[in-house]
């Protein structure tokens, strides 16, 4: 039954690339290699407002370092005061998070919640859709005023938090808006991404929205979804020091 | 003189003089009193425990493995085990499968979420009666089996902040054994009332509805519980079942208590290890505890007994200074030395049933005023408790234990001051000589 299901979703796509002249996999390639940063570091102020609804907002500063090339990032927390030397710091294949009253660094991982909001660990590194999933179907739709090729995306290996994606990708090659589902098809996360900013020859967002599909409270009759906006201000392809990307500067900047 | 006689006598004089008698009866009855109720409630203490514990773990000896990095739990080896278990011949009266998902399943309804700290995965046909005997809310016991359903049981306090009703509709979202995201949606069919350590954030679902959340297979499950009808030997029959196992499957040493078990736990392997643990193992923190209260409720028997014993002293010595004249008149009637020490045992002998009997009925009347009120107002005392009440449990050995000592407390008690008077001389004796 699922290999009926593969072989007729691999006709679709042979029948969309024959008809539209777009190969999906490259679609993707193209998202991606538009927000990451191979040849340079990246540096950037991201501010995380958490809006739990009936509980208020809660707002987090924090300071992000990638280098994509390694592989490596590394997030410092600057506000609330009481979260404030608190950091994360991506090497090889570990996630350590660093707290500076415990002074020690625990595992954590990419697929957990970033400072309780709806954002996860791995919305803060680079981006490998295409390397994570197959496309197993494609549309062309309009997006507010994007045009878009909305694609139906499943993950090809175990890494990933969520093994299925709806992707809504412009003509400009850019990722505005994903919705992520559940292994049993589930919508549990939508993410909206309605502007960009150009930093050299690339691009990062201005704001991405995550609305909890699933958590949120009743208010006034209705309800209102748990949300996460995060702003992302001064991006910087500046080369980071080699020492940002240590325990060290963690602990250095902790105390 | 004739026993029957003799016993006769000591009744009579007991209750010519049950006035006298009547401080040390209270005496005596309170002090029983007093020491039944601490043992009973201990007792009954240390089931509650082990009774919460042995539903909330399915099981007396348990083997489950490990699988590593994931850190799931998994049992890949049922049949192997199984074999195990027939050719160790520890003969379990019953044997329970469980899926258990610990810490990070979620329950969302209305957009609000509750972290689960056990989500099981049972067989329903299998663990019926028990689930039929746990208590639930008012109005939410399960009616139908809920073999094969997306039926799933939860815990008062989870219904509570989740503001469920039976009949709703919950989301559970889990991790699969591969770290993804996966939900379920399950219908509300009971609400468990559960005020024990065990009872406070955890849900019950079908074994094999919770395998596919989880990415298992059908016949995989965490652990395997094995019931048995005596429990005194356990660890022996751990011991006897890990000698089997060991050259099998991947073991891990044996444990001996919880800290143990946490060290083995968080070493680190490729794939699947196994262990086997009795109960005692995970109750092995509430056990400690136990076992202090244990000692400071002997403290306060040894206390109890040496006001008794005391008092006894001091209160017979009385009566039987009041009495000299009587027993000098005993002795000038005929009665020997050895048959009026004998008459005074007697007659305390009578008054320590009476006493016993007296203690017993004050200490179930007692138990059953405490058992009227409930104690969750204590931070941390629920764990002790029954469906929120403290409930006594009575053993025959406990009963028969405390009336002995009771007795060896009351014995030198009574027997020196008869002694003492019974060898006065005559003219002392008549004369209303000091003891």
């Amino acid at each position: 039954m699922i290999r009926r299901k593969y072989i007729a979703a691999c006709f679709y796509l042979l029948f969309t690339v024959f008809l539209y002249g777009v190969d999906f996999t490259e679609l993707l390639e193209k998202a991606d290699g538009l927000v990451n940063f191979p040849d340079s570091d990246f540096s950037a102020e991201y501010t995380i407002v958490q809006d739990r609804p009936g509980q208020g907002q809660t707002t987090t500063v924090s300071a992000v370092f990638r280098r994509d090339s390694d592989k490596k990032y590394v997030i410092i927390i600057l506000k609330p005061e009481i979260s404030k030397g608190q950091g994360y710091l991506k090497m090889e294949d570990t996630l350590w998070f660093y707290d500076p009253e415990s002074r020690r660094f625990n595992s954590t991982s990419s697929k957990e919640r970033f400072q309780n909001s709806n954002a996860r660990n791995s919305d803060f590194t680079r981006s490998t859709l295409a390397l994570d999933y197959d496309v197993l179907e494609g549309e062309r739709v309009k997006l507010g005023r994007f045009d878009c090729w909305l694609l139906e995306l499943k993950a090809n290996n175990n890494e990933v938090t969520y093994p299925l994606m709806r992707i809504w990708i412009s003509d400009d090659g850019l990722v505005r808006k994903t919705e992520d589902y559940s292994l049993s098809g589930q919508l549990l996360r939508t993410t909206a991404i309605p502007d960009y900013q150009l930093t050299g020859n690339k691009y990062v967002p201005v704001r991405i929205l995550f609305i909890d599909n699933l958590a949120g409270a009743i208010i006034g009759g209705k309800f209102v979804h748990e949300k996460t906006q995060i702003t992302i201000a001064g991006p910087s392809l500046k080369s980071v020091p080699n020492s940002v990307f240590s325990k060290t500067f963690l602990e250095n900047i902790g105390r | 003189m004739h026993f029957l006689y003799k016993l006769n006598l000591a009744f009579k004089y007991l209750t010519g003089h049950f006035r006298r008698y009547i401080f040390l009866l209270i005496a005596l009855s309170f002090g029983f009193a007093v020491i039944t109720v601490m043992s009973s409630l201990k007792e009954g203490m240390t089931q509650s425990v082990f009774r919460s514990s042995e539903n909330h773990y399915a099981g007396h000896i348990f083997v489950f493995g490990m699988e590593k990095p994931s850190g799931f739990l998994l049992v890949n080896d049922d049949e192997k085990i199984i074999r195990a278990v027939e050719e160790s011949g520890i003969s379990p009266v019953r044997v329970v499968r469980r899926t258990s998902y610990f810490r990070e399943g979620l329950l969302y309804f209305n957009g609000k979420a509750v972290r689960q700290k056990n989500v099981f995965g049972v067989d329903w046909e299998v663990e019926k009666e028990d689930f039929l005997n746990l208590q639930y809310v008012e109005g939410s016991a399960p009616e139908n089996d809920l073999t094969g359903t997306n039926g799933i049981l939860i815990s008062e306090l989870t219904a509570g902040e989740l503001k469920v009703l039976k009949g709703d509709q919950l989301t559970l979202q889990v991790n699969t054994r591969t770290g993804q995201k996966n939900t379920g949606t399950f219908i509300v069919q009971g609400i468990i009332k559960d005020n024990s350590i065990f009872g406070s954030y955890k849900s019950f679902v079908d074994r094999r509805y919770l395998n596919q959340l989880l990415g298992m297979e059908v016949e995989q499950y965490s652990s395997l519980g094995l019931y048995f009808q005596d429990l005194r030997d356990i660890q022996e029959k751990t011991d006897r079942l890990y000698a089997v196992l060991k050259s099998r499957l991947a073991f891990s040493p044996p444990v001996h208590n919880k800290k143990e078990l946490t060290f083995q736990m968080d070493r680190q392997w490729e794939g699947v290890r196994y262990f086997t643990i009795p109960l005692q193992v995970y109750v092995s923190q509430v056990a400690d505890l136990l076992t202090a209260m244990e000692l400071i409720s002997y403290f306060l028997y040894v206390i109890m007994v040496l006001i008794v014993m005391l008092s006894i002293s001091v209160t017979y010595s009385l009566i039987l200074h009041e009495r000299t004249v009587e027993i000098g008149t005993m002795q000038a009637i005929g009665l020997s030395i050895r048959n009026v020490r004998i008459i005074l045992v007697m007659e305390a002998s009578l008054l320590f049933l009476l006493a016993i009997a007296a203690g017993f009925l004050t200490a179930l009347g007692v138990l059953r005023l405490i058992s009227l009120f409930s104690f969750s107002w204590i931070p941390g005392f629920e764990i002790f408790m029954d469906k929120g009440k403290l409930t006594a449990s009575f053993t025959v050995i406990t009963i028969l234990r405390n009336i002995l000592v009771l007795m060896l407390a009351a014995l030198p008690a009574v027997f020196i001051p008869s002694m003492l008077i019974s060898k006065l001389n005559l003219s002392d004796s008549l004369s209303g000589g000091k003891v």
